[in-house]
């Protein structure tokens, strides 16, 4: 899958680790130094809104009732969305023999965790008192009352705890013959002294291989339901209430199909420059872009599927919450532009220029089509969240929202707490699985 | 204990299997994972998943059953009207918590099976062995599999004194009469001497046959040394003057220990004797892991020395 | 030559119940129908997923035996007639059957457009006959996850007809646990969200199919299609043994039967007994009408 350079046939085992390697020990470049310096201050601005909330609670955000969720529960099914392409890259495509994988897993894990990190904040920051944050968790208190199990909250708890602890020790597990390759290449006593602690002692040994591909694949494995499971249970946060455009039983794969589309999209937008930037566009080929893409379009056409459901049963049940939900509230209520922009644009429209082949496989096509889909897949979070809690049941109730500063300030930060946190990744981490690929140089699949 | 380096991923993997044909343990190093075709054939069954699974089922049936506990038990609430013990509302974090303790469980178990972390082993001393994560790859076998090793194309041998073994710690025939493959790392005491590039030192072979000049520099302390370790090791058998005039031969009466003044032994290329230190001659066993390389070739000086001196007529003086 | 024998028994069985009591008799028949139907479809998107992928272990395994099944999919409008008098809309359903049969015949002729473009076209026809022909059987219940639901049922079972008529390679037995697995997630989905939900004219179809007889029934199901398939197909040495994949395999196919007695009788109360002479009888006629499973070279 991967194209050699000429000069690295010779001794492309070497040729391959510098490549990878040698990046972690050179000092930034000037374009590094700029972004590295904005994002840190938009995670500067993401520390403001976070205090600002605790200190001023959720008075600060501009949720009311009816729509008690908006940007925060947006934002976290977002991001986790964004996460799960990360993991299905990484593990379910070892279950499947993919070798195309293996030049992107490692950036794909990276994104998975940092995109996690970024909607864990947001469980704890809408809670109104997030110091009490710790009664999700069942241990004998005082009070005697314990968290409910019939509720979708505390699931959530358990699912994303565990989905990013299991992402970051299959990130780590299989970083750990890179970080013995880099503690090999670097010279330097602390940066050598770091990698050599993290590679733990690394040796390399074929009983130590054999063992290792055994608990890589069973960490796949496990992983892979876990991407599914994780997804569906936040979408139970929305279908195990009743509220008419909440209430379907389509939705765990629903939103399972509509992760992996906006999780492939965010991988294609990190991989398209990073690519460019690092010169390593033999290592992540057009063939990786076609491969991406295509998952992309299918991920795409499922989640077209559950529109079509939706939308049909809709009309057909004739139950009027259900038909005005779907047929006035969000094509034609509070917030049509951004449903319009969801369903034609970003969701419906941008995926099918993906049936071509050049499409596919041209860096500077793709591009654009990826943001359209995350910023669709914002889209579509936002109008299920808000589209429907604005007009559910009585009309009385009705009520709009509109973001305040503290909101917007919180989303622009996460995107800039993720970039710094990816910078970060660039920076010190072998962005490649060389291991992986020398693999596949010796023996192709 | 020897760590061999060879060219390449093929070039290894044939090594190794060949000396496990042979009956020598042998443990490859590599920069990624190899697999040989016995292994694709028939892979070793594993225990981790195994023990993964346990887990899943631990970490499961503890969720559920915190959850029931909690909510049909101690403290049952009406929530929506549905009964406080609900199966299908507590297949998630069932769900959840089997994956978890899976998941912690594996990496423990990888890292418990491959002894990390552990930071500083003896191999690491040996220079170059670290690129075995980069593109360099070896292997660690018995000394006795040396000459195979040569054989087979390594480029390069190190060898590990194992001071156990002096002291007696360490049971060497047990260790090779292993033949699975996968070696027992040296322990702790083990240090790494004599970076032998050149089969000329290690095995006193040049070309097609044994080396005729001592590789190494025959200097006064060697001959000293040599002295030393010929009469602890040699002198019982073979007789303080090289004679074997002694107890031992006396009473083998069929096969004695020869003298090692005779014209024959003379005539041999000191490749040949070193060879009958290393691998043994005849009923005579090898003394390789009693005397490292460099006290080979002092043994073999001094043997030189004493058949130089137990050759000089009587009328001879000592030069002025 | 047995499977005719056994159609012709069934039918037999069947239209003698069909004079006595012709409605449970056409109850029990569109049972029998959903679980042929799902059973085809299956194995069509089997086929699709095949050839779009070009994946070894169909290209050079299973695809005989799936396009066999493949190639009985025009025969099912001829199964379909006797329920065409109280089909919802006579005209849907003729549109559906000839979608699917047309793609069963081109797909042997052009598989790579009509795999890609033939998978959202059969996700939607499948989901739109079910919602017609078996979830309109309650017409107050809508389910969205419906169709997915009949297909990921059908898939199983289809996955476990190639097993028996093929044997597997271990990549049909792995994806025959993911078939297990992905059914026990979706049928999980629809009942927890249904349950919790609470909504009556939801729960009404639930609870019809928990009561009495029928929750023994689909505890059956889930047992025959996940419980005891997962364990035995998880373990390495296990998955790959044939007898392994022949009990998953019956089980898969038992087990789906029951899910479409599960699905449709509820909402006229049939006996059983016709539902077997049904079942019998559709089952052995597609399964009979089979074209000998072709083994020469695909040409690419």
């Amino acid at each position: 899958m991967i194209e050699l350079l000429e000069r690295q046939k010779e001794r492309p085992y070497a040729a391959l680790t510098d490549e990878v390697i040698a990046p972690l020990a050179e000092p930034w470049s000037p374009l590094g130094h700029a972004l590295f310096v904005a994002t840190a201050a938009g995670t500067g601005i993401l520390a403001a809104a976070i205090f600002w909330t605790f200190f001023h609670g959720i008075g600060a955000w501009g949720n009311n009732q009816p729509v008690a969720w908006a940007f925060g529960i947006t934002n976290f099914v977002f991001w986790i969305g964004i996460g799960h392409a990360g993991t299905f890259i990484s593990a379910f495509l070892v279950l499947l023999n993919q070798s195309w994988r293996t030049s992107i897993n490692r950036l794909a894990e990276a994104m998975t965790i940092f995109a996690v990190t970024q909607a864990g904040l947001f469980p704890l920051l809408h809670l109104g008192r997030p110091w009490f944050f710790y009664w999700l968790f069942p241990y004998p208190a005082t009070m005697r009352v314990w968290p409910n199990w019939k509720s979708a909250l505390p699931w959530d708890f358990a699912a994303v705890s565990t989905y990013l602890t299991v992402s970051v020790l299959f990130w780590y597990v299989g970083m750990l013959p890179d970080l013995a390759a880099a503690r090999a290449r670097l010279q330097g006593g602390l940066r050598r002294r770091i990698y050599g602690v993290l590679a733990l002692g690394w040796k390399g040994s074929g009983s130590d291989w054999r063992l290792y591909k055994v608990a890589y694949v069973l960490l796949a494995g496990l992983a892979t339901p876990l991407v599914i499971s994780v997804h569906s249970v936040v979408s139970l946060d929305f279908a195990t209430g009743v509220v008419p455009g909440w209430h379907s039983t389509i939705f765990p794969p629903y939103f399972v199909a509509g992760a992996l589309f906006s999780g492939f999209a965010m991988v294609l937008t990190l991989v398209i420059p990073v690519r460019k930037v690092f010169g390593i566009e033999h290592l992540i080929t057009a063939e990786h872009l076609d491969k991406l893409s295509k998952m992309l379009l299918l991920t795409g056409w499922c989640v077209i599927y559950s529109y079509v459901i939706e939308f049909f049963l809709a009309w057909k049940s004739g139950e009027p919450f259900d038909r005005y939900t779907h047929f006035v509230a969000w094509p034609l209520g509070p917030y049509w532009p951004v449903f319009w922009f969801m369903m034609i644009a970003g969701n419906v429209v941008a995926p099918q220029f993906l049936w071509s082949r050049r499409v596919r496989r041209s860096p500077v096509a793709l591009l654009p089509i990826c943001l359209m889909v995350n910023a669709g897949m914002w889209a579509e979070r936002f109008m299920i969240v808000a589209g429907s809690l604005s007009r559910d049941f009585l009309p009385s109730s009705w009520g709009e929202y509109a973001p305040s500063v503290t909101d917007l300030a919180l989303l622009f930060g996460t995107f800039s707490f993720f970039g710094f946190l990816f910078l970060l990744f660039l920076r010190f981490v072998p962005i490649v699985a060389v291991s992986e690929l020398k693999e596949e140089v010796h023996a192709p699949r | 204990m020897l760590l061999a380096e060879f060219d390449g991923p093929d070039e290894l993997l044939h090594a190794a299997r060949e000396l496990r044909e042979k009956g020598y343990p042998a443990e490859t190093y590599s920069p990624f994972a190899l697999e040989s075709e016995e292994e694709l054939e028939a892979p070793p069954r594993p225990w981790l998943p195994w023990l993964v699974g346990i887990a899943f089922v631990l970490g499961a049936v503890t969720a559920y059953l915190v959850q029931w506990y909690v909510a049909a038990r101690d403290y049952p609430l009406d929530v929506g009207g549905k009964p406080p013990h609900s199966p299908l509302a507590f297949v998630p974090i069932t769900f959840e918590m089997g994956i978890l303790a899976a998941a912690l469980t594996t990496v423990v178990g990888l890292l418990a099976g491959m002894r990390l972390p552990r930071l500083s082993r003896p191999e690491f001393e040996v220079e170059g062995f670290e690129d075995a994560s980069v593109d360099r790859f070896f292997l660690a076998t018995h000394e006795r599999a040396s000459a195979t090793l040569w054989l087979l194309g390594a480029k390069r041998i190190v060898a590990f004194t194992l001071l156990a073994l002096l002291v007696g710690g360490c049971d060497l025939q047990r260790m090779t009469d292993q033949h699975r493959p996968g070696v027992r790392t040296p322990p702790a005491r083990a240090i790494p001497t004599n970076e032998i590039v050149d089969p000329r030192i290690a095995e006193g072979l040049e070309g097609d046959g044994f080396v005729r000049e001592i590789p190494i520099p025959v200097t006064r302390p060697l001959l000293e040394r040599g002295r030393d370790r010929f009469e602890v090791f040699c002198a019982a058998c073979h007789g303080v003057l090289g004679n074997g005039d002694t107890v031992v031969a006396d009473r083998m009466a069929l096969r004695r220990p020869r003298s090692l003044l005779e014209e024959e032994v003379r005539k041999e290329p000191v490749g040949e004797l070193y060879s009958a230190i290393a691998h043994g001659y005849g009923l005579m066993t090898s003394y390789a892991a009693q005397l490292p390389v460099e006290d080979r070739w002092a043994v073999v000086a001094y043997l030189r020395a004493l058949q130089v001196s137990q050759s000089v007529p009587a009328d001879r003086g000592a030069p002025r | 030559m047995i499977a005719w024998l056994v159609c012709a028994f069934a039918a037999v069985a069947l239209v003698s119940s069909w004079i006595v009591d012709p409605a449970s008799a056409e109850i029990a028949y569109l049972a029998a129908f959903a679980f042929v139907v799902s059973t085809a479809l299956g194995a069509l998107t089997l086929a699709m997923i095949g050839r779009l992928t070009e994946a070894k272990w169909y290209m050079e395994g299973a695809r005989p035996a799936t396009e066999s099944i493949v190639a009985t999919i025009p025969l099912l409008a001829v199964l379909f007639v006797p329920l065409a008098l109280h089909a919802p809309s006579l005209a849907r359903s003729i549109v559906y059957l000839a979608i699917w049969a047309a793609l069963a015949l081109a797909l042997p002729r052009w598989p790579r457009p009509v795999s890609a473009l033939g998978l959202p076209v059969l996700a939607l026809s499948l989901t739109f006959a079910s919602f017609d022909w078996f979830m309109s059987l309650d017409p107050d219940f809508d389910s969205s996850i419906y169709g997915v639901y009949v297909w990921s049922g059908g898939f199983l079972a289809a996955l476990g007809l190639v097993v028996l008529l093929r044997g597997s390679p271990v990549a049909l037995a792995k994806l025959l646990l993911t078939a297990s697995i992905f059914w026990a997630y979706i049928a999980w989905a629809q009942a927890l969200i249904i349950w919790i939900g609470g909504i009556p004219r939801e729960t009404a179809w639930l609870d019809a199919r928990g009561a009495g007889p029928w929750a023994i029934v689909i505890l059956l199901v889930v047992v025959a299609k996940f419980a005891v398939p997962l364990p035995l197909l998880l373990p390495w040495t296990w998955k790959r043994r044939f007898p392994v994949q022949a009990v998953v395999a019956v089980l898969a196919l038992l087990g789906h039967a029951l899910d479409a007695c599960w699905l449709v009788l509820p909402a006229r109360r049939a006996p059983a007994l016709v539902s077997v002479a049904a079942f019998a009888a559709l089952a052995s006629f597609l399964f009979a009408s089979r074209p000998e499973p072709s083994t020469e070279a695909v040409p690419s």
